[in-house]
């Protein structure tokens, strides 16, 4: 399977987990039971993004962001914009955070903050009174330790791929330097003078 | 400036293309093309997950439902059957409270009459139409010979004392202890006197001795006690006449009473003492 197109398959997956995960166990706005909102695609993304360059990290965060935002939530540019800072932000700390659990904790903070981030704005606004105490009880908790074994699964998942793809080429440089010894030997050596050696 | 690799050039035009596309379609307030890539995703959600997992769901919950019915019916035959028991009990305790409700009556009726209430113990079903036992005894003043009214009249007399129990003789025995006189209201609203003799099993009716041979009696008249004697209270109700015998020479030789109604089956009696006065 072509790398580029497994890469592709793999997030148009975690994006329809998210879609599934998001009607079979919705958020309850009510605050009676506890839920969580799902972040597949996210963290897919985060753990994609960790070893890139900056602006490779911007790029795919802003793909990613406009394909959720045209064709699974039509919240266009929320995620359009949102998504690159956050992909840059995954991989600021890149060179210090060689470790994967200090990794984890930074993917699970960023996940934390994307919740974060509008349910402050709403309180700032008025639009909930939710405190903040019931909000991570009933929503966010839930929200963070599903988020953490999806951080897990997804960097375990993307560490597989990394070793499959590098056995392939390497597979596939001894097949080719194979088939150049073997056609060096089949042309003969015109400058030594006896030909048939 | 670092020249752009081409996986970012490619990323660069798609982000650009779908960017304007998206803003094209915002400024022109139409949707189509995102509601049709959005539409065709939610197709296939809804096709392979969504509709088969509410089909699953709605599934469980007509299960859930049905189990639910199941189990409110079983409840409810439970109730439908202890509903019936409950008639039953509602049936007993209402005749029970009639039959209460008579003696309180009888009793209202005699105030200076001397009356002891009792409950019948036991009745044998070997013995039922001889003898029955009463829950009062000497202890309550109860003495040999006393009369025992049900709700409706008259239907035994006391034949042995216990302390807290007495033995009653039914009238419908024919081992009573004591004849005992009676009368039977006329029409006229004079009285016939007469003597209880006893009970003939093979009609079920008491048999009356008339003193006068001459009365006309007719069925359906009343007989009750007399209190000639001083021994009983006067005014119990014994029967109703049946019908009466002749002799040869056109003489009233006995009439036939049928018992009051509820002789066969009375849960609670009054006793007279001895030497009541008459009404």
């Amino acid at each position: 399977m072509k790398k580029t197109f497994g890469i592709l398959f793999g997030f148009f997956c975690l994006a329809m987990l998210d879609s599934i995960f998001a009607f079979a166990f919705p958020i309850d706005f009510t605050y009676t039971k506890m839920s969580a909102s799902w972040h597949f695609y996210l963290a897919g993304i985060l753990v994609f993004v960790r070893d890139k360059p900056w602006l490779n990290r911007m790029l795919i965060g802003a793909f990613a962001g406009i394909i959720r935002d045209l064709f699974f939530t039509g919240t266009f540019p929320f995620c359009f914009l949102l998504y690159p800072l956050l992909a840059l932000a995954a991989g600021v700390y890149q060179n210090k955070a060689r470790s994967m659990e200090s990794a984890c904790v930074i993917y699970i903070s960023l996940i934390f903050l994307v919740d974060f981030i509008p349910y402050l704005y709403q309180r700032m606004i008025g639009v909930t009174n939710v405190s903040l105490f019931t909000w991570f009880y009933h929503i966010e908790l839930l929200t963070i330790l599903t988020s953490s074994l999806v951080v897990i699964a997804t960097i375990y998942v993307d560490l597989v791929m990394d070793r499959f793809y590098l056995f392939q080429s390497r597979i596939i440089k001894r097949s080719q330097n194979r088939r150049r010894l073997i056609d060096r030997r089949k042309v003969p050596n015109t400058n030594h003078p006896n030909p048939s050696v | 400036m670092r020249r752009l690799s081409r996986m970012q050039k490619i990323l660069i035009s798609l982000i650009s293309f779908f960017l304007v596309l998206s803003c094209l379609m915002l400024s022109l307030r139409q949707n189509t093309i995102s509601d049709l890539g959005y539409s065709a995703w939610t197709y296939i959600r809804y096709g392979l997950f969504e509709s088969p997992a509410t089909s699953v769901s709605n599934a469980l919950s007509d299960f859930s439902n049905l189990w639910h019915a199941y189990q409110d019916n079983v409840y409810l035959n439970e109730q439908l059957a202890n509903q019936r028991s409950y008639q039953t009990l509602y049936a007993q305790e209402h005749n029970r409270n009639l039959e209460l409700q008579g003696l309180l009556e009888l009793k209202n009726s005699m105030p200076d009459a001397t009356q002891i209430s009792a409950q019948v113990l036991a009745r044998p079903g070997q013995t039922w139409n001889q003898t029955f036992t009463v829950s009062a005894g000497s202890a309550s003043g109860v003495e040999e010979g006393m009369a025992v009214a049900s709700a409706y009249g008259l239907v035994g007399m006391v034949s042995e004392v216990q302390t807290n129990t007495s033995t009653v003789t039914l009238l419908t025995s024919n081992e009573l202890p004591n004849d005992f006189a009676i009368q039977i209201s006329m029409e006229d609203g004079s009285t016939v006197e007469g003597v209880f003799q006893g009970y003939d099993a093979a009609v079920n009716r008491y048999e009356i001795r008339l003193f006068d041979h001459e009365a006309v009696v007719l069925p359906g008249q009343k007989v009750a006690t007399s209190g000639k004697g001083g021994v009983y209270a006067s005014g119990l109700m014994v029967g109703t006449v049946t019908g009466t015998v002749m002799n040869d020479d056109a003489v009233v030789s006995t009439v036939y009473a049928s018992p009051v109604e509820d002789i066969s089956g009375f849960s609670y009696v009054n006793i007279f003492s001895k030497g009541t006065p008459a009404p």
